[in-house]
């Protein structure tokens, strides 16, 4: 650690009057004390591969000022003050710039002979670091400055991916009219805040004329809590009938027209690296969907059995798009949500989602299951098992209260 | 005898002079309140992500991590007296970034409040590319501080449903005497849900989580489950409401009374703002013997309302009180500045990217000045 600035005022001439004074080895030892100057070492924590989030810990190295170290903190003084750390240009990109020097906001922890500064929030990348303490001791003050390069937490610099859910393309059915969701499925997690400047739709009905859809999204950004999902809606105020922005403007996808969603590549990751490529999604738009999903009509292919083992895989197709991200926690089978599991010998059991959300694959055992629908489960136009997405209260069929109960299928699969 | 009163006075003369040096300016830990915090922490509080923010009584702050769909409650020990801003503050992003070991352009401002009891303003902050959250003040002079929380007690809370993959989106916050509410949307299924967290607020506890999903009729025919943008707890006649506004901004009223876990709570709209605009944020001030609701607005569609897509308006509270409601419901003249009586544009609100209210005769309000946000105080008419 490289020290730029070390310097020390005290009035030298009163601690030698004074050991004068005092005299023999009490007075010495009294010099010590009060007139040695203190020493700290300097160290950032660092991880095993040499990376620091910015903590710096500064340990008082002679004994002499631990004495009044330890006195500063029996008498609770603050030495938040006393520790700055300066970080040299935009520790956030990865070329340090090297613009400016600014006092960076932290928490200090008073140790028995050590001062320890956080940063409130990590540094991350390179930057170069300046710390400094200054101490007001009885007898002077000091001034004690490092500056060192700092490696901040290690950046993944790997590109990231994304894939749109569901998983369509121009040759399967088409898109209910008024379709509310998609979802952005990406390999790191991503940054928070501008993700809607990247995510255009365009009409290519007209092969000559790509047209943009102003206002096709509702635009706020809904994360999972890792930051690898984002819903994507199309504006609901739009795509529901009867509300205002709907009546004013229209609705976003119009039925017979082939559309396409792009994320593009400038979407960043939450170390700051682009996507590999722009992401898109063509789909062609069919009739609104304005009925509930029901799982009475859905249809169950049956695993084939060998001996008492599911030697094939059963399927249960919808008929429709249900919502791709609900089908997982919203549909159980014995009990157990959609997840591909294995025995102990690696036979495998469980279930998994098709991802263009039409169908699910199942394996099960010869004997007695069954299926359980959460009544919350949406198909790609917000119709629930309870409910469709519109509901015409003027209607008195409307007006009675809405049963929400979960449906359950019972079947058997025979050796 | 002399040698002794000489070493004595000696090491008296010394003891005075070190003690001119003891600057006694710790800032000592904040007690936690049994009637704000139950099972509260102390230090060591990271924010997943800083929201929306409010407060509560007590200078007791309300952090919603929005992407986590947990409240945070921070007894900051912020209690007055009131200092109010003295002048602008220009090139606020900067000022935060500085501190933050990042640059301007890399700053958002998620939200702005104002604590009642002392005029301090808070605003919670991220940090790009790397989601970092933190909150930071401004004091009366100005001078911006990042908000430290290792001597401060609090106590998070997540709410009901949320997963690795789902989550509420937390719209909106704010605190009532016994109880935080909280509005959000699913990042799955369509669902308006509004939750009531009674204080004092229990570390980790979901299971005192009540939730309500909410409905409210459109044009009398029409029933939405449309999210809750933003909202304000209002009391009428001893009774408990929210009154929200919505993405297809009419404003709309809940009641809260008797509410049940897992209840549906049905709203009527009272008042339609006019399509093509986003509410921000809503809060109520007293003038001239009125109560006004007022809505910060960002306006998305042509044309706007004046020289600024985010503009403000404020309503007579006495509409929440209508029986006009629904299809019937007053609709503002977009048309004109004013009208019908008791709803107007509010001009000191134009441009405001986040506002607050200070009292009754002022708000603070972020917004551009000249190519830079700027906070300052503005006059409620």
């Amino acid at each position: 650690m490289k020290v730029v600035t070390d310097s020390w005022q005290c009035v030298p001439w009163l601690g030698a009057i004074l050991t004068i004074l005092c005299g023999g080895a009490w007075g010495l030892l009294f010099y010590f004390q009060n007139f040695q100057r203190p020493e700290f070492i300097l160290e950032f924590v660092r991880s095993p591969d040499g990376h620091t989030n910015g903590t710096a810990r500064a340990t008082c190295a002679n004994p002499s000022a631990r004495f009044w170290l330890e006195r500063v903190v029996r008498e609770q003084i603050s030495l938040k003050s006393y520790l700055h750390v300066k970080a040299e240009g935009d520790v956030i990109s990865n070329g340090v710039s090297a613009i400016e020097s600014e006092t960076l906001s932290g928490m200090v922890v008073i140790g028995e002979y050590s001062l320890t500064f956080t940063p409130t929030l990590p540094l991350r990348n390179e930057a170069m670091l300046e710390v400094s303490i200054t101490g007001s001791f009885p007898r002077g003050v000091f001034i004690q400055t490092w500056r060192e390069p700092s490696l901040g937490a290690k950046a993944v610099v790997a590109e990231a991916v994304a894939k749109w859910y569901p998983q369509i393309d121009l040759s399967d059915a088409p898109v209910p009219a008024n379709a509310l969701r998609f979802y952005l499925v990406f390999s790191r997690p991503m940054t928070e805040g501008e993700i809607f400047r990247h995510i255009r739709l365009e009409d290519l009905t007209d092969p000559k004329l790509v047209k943009n859809v102003p206002g096709a999204f509702r635009e706020v950004e809904l994360w999972s809590p890792d930051n690898q999902r984002l819903t994507v809606w199309l504006h609901p105020g739009r795509q529901k009938a009867g509300v205002n922005l709907n009546e004013d403007e229209g609705a976003v996808l119009i039925c017979g027209h082939r559309y396409r969603l792009t994320l593009d590549r400038n979407a960043t990751t939450i170390t700051g690296v682009g996507l590999r490529r722009d992401t898109v999604l063509e789909f062609l738009v069919g009739q609104p969907d304005q009925t509930c999903p029901n799982p009475a009509k859905w249809k169950i292919q049956l695993p084939k059995i060998t001996g008492t083992r599911s030697a094939e895989g059963g399927y249960i197709s919808f008929g429709e798009r249900l919502d791709w991200a609900m089908i997982p926690s919203a549909i159980t089978i014995d009990g157990q949500p959609l997840q591909k599991r294995f025995t102990s010998d690696g036979h495998p059991i469980g279930s998994g989602i098709f991802n263009d959300g039409s169908s699910v694959w199942f394996v099960a055992d010869a004997g007695h299951h069954f299926i359980e629908v959460s009544p919350d489960l949406e198909d790609m136009a917000g119709n629930n098992l309870s409910r469709p997405f519109e509901v015409d209260v003027s209607l008195e069929s409307n007006a009675r209260p809405v049963e929400r109960k979960p449906v359950r299928i019972e079947f058997e699969v025979r050796p | 005898m002399k040698a002794t009163s000489f070493l004595l006075i000696g090491v008296g003369v010394i003891g005075l002079i070190a003690s001119a040096f003891v600057v006694h300016s710790h800032a000592s830990p904040v007690a936690a309140s049994p009637s704000l915090l139950k099972n509260p922490q102390t230090g060591g509080l990271r924010l997943a992500a800083a929201g929306a923010i409010s407060f509560g009584p007590e200078g007791l702050l309300i952090i919603a991590e929005q992407r986590m769909g947990s409240v945070v409650a921070v007894q900051t020990g912020d209690v007055g007296p009131v200092q109010k801003l003295k002048q602008r503050v220009d090139k606020v992003p900067e000022l935060i970034a500085k501190s933050l070991g990042a640059t301007a352009e890399n700053i958002l401002i998620n939200d702005l409040a104002v604590n009642p009891m002392s005029g301090l303003i808070y605003l919670s902050v991220s940090r790009k590319p790397d989601n970092a959250a933190s909150v930071v003040t401004i004091n009366a002079d100005g001078q911006v501080t990042t908000l430290t929380f290792d001597a401060l007690p609090w106590a998070r809370v997540t709410l009901p449903g949320v997963t690795s993959a789902k989550s509420t989106n937390i719209t909106d916050v704010a605190c009532t005497a016994d109880r935080i509410l909280a509005a959000g949307s699913c990042n799955e299924e369509f669902a308006s849900k509004i939750f009531s967290l009674p204080l004092p607020l229990e570390h980790g506890a979901t299971a005192s989580v009540y939730s309500a999903e909410t409905y409210h009729v459109a044009h009398g025919k029409w029933e939405t489950r449309a999210p809750i943008s933003s909202f304000i707890p209002h009391e009428e006649n001893g009774k408990s409401f929210v009154v929200g506004a919505f993405a297809c901004t009419p404003v709309a009223k809940f009641p809260l009374d008797d509410l049940k876990s897992g209840a549906q709570v049905k709203g009527v709209s009272m008042v339609e703002l006019g399509s093509g605009n986003r509410p921000l944020d809503l809060f109520e001030y007293e003038k001239g013997g009125k109560r006004w609701l007022v809505t910060h607005t960002q306006r998305f569609h042509k044309p706007l309302f004046g020289p600024s897509e985010f503009w403000g308006a404020r309503m007579d509270m006495a509409y929440l009180n209508s029986d006009k409601v629904n299809e019937k419901a007053t609709r503002r003249d977009t048309k004109k500045p004013s009208g019908p009586e008791g709803i107007e544009i509010v001009d000191a609100l134009f441009g405001a990217v986040q506002v607050a209210k200070l009292d009754n005769a002022n708000a603070v309000v972020l917004r551009d000045h000249e190519g830079a946000l700027a906070i300052e105080t503005v006059e409620l008419p």
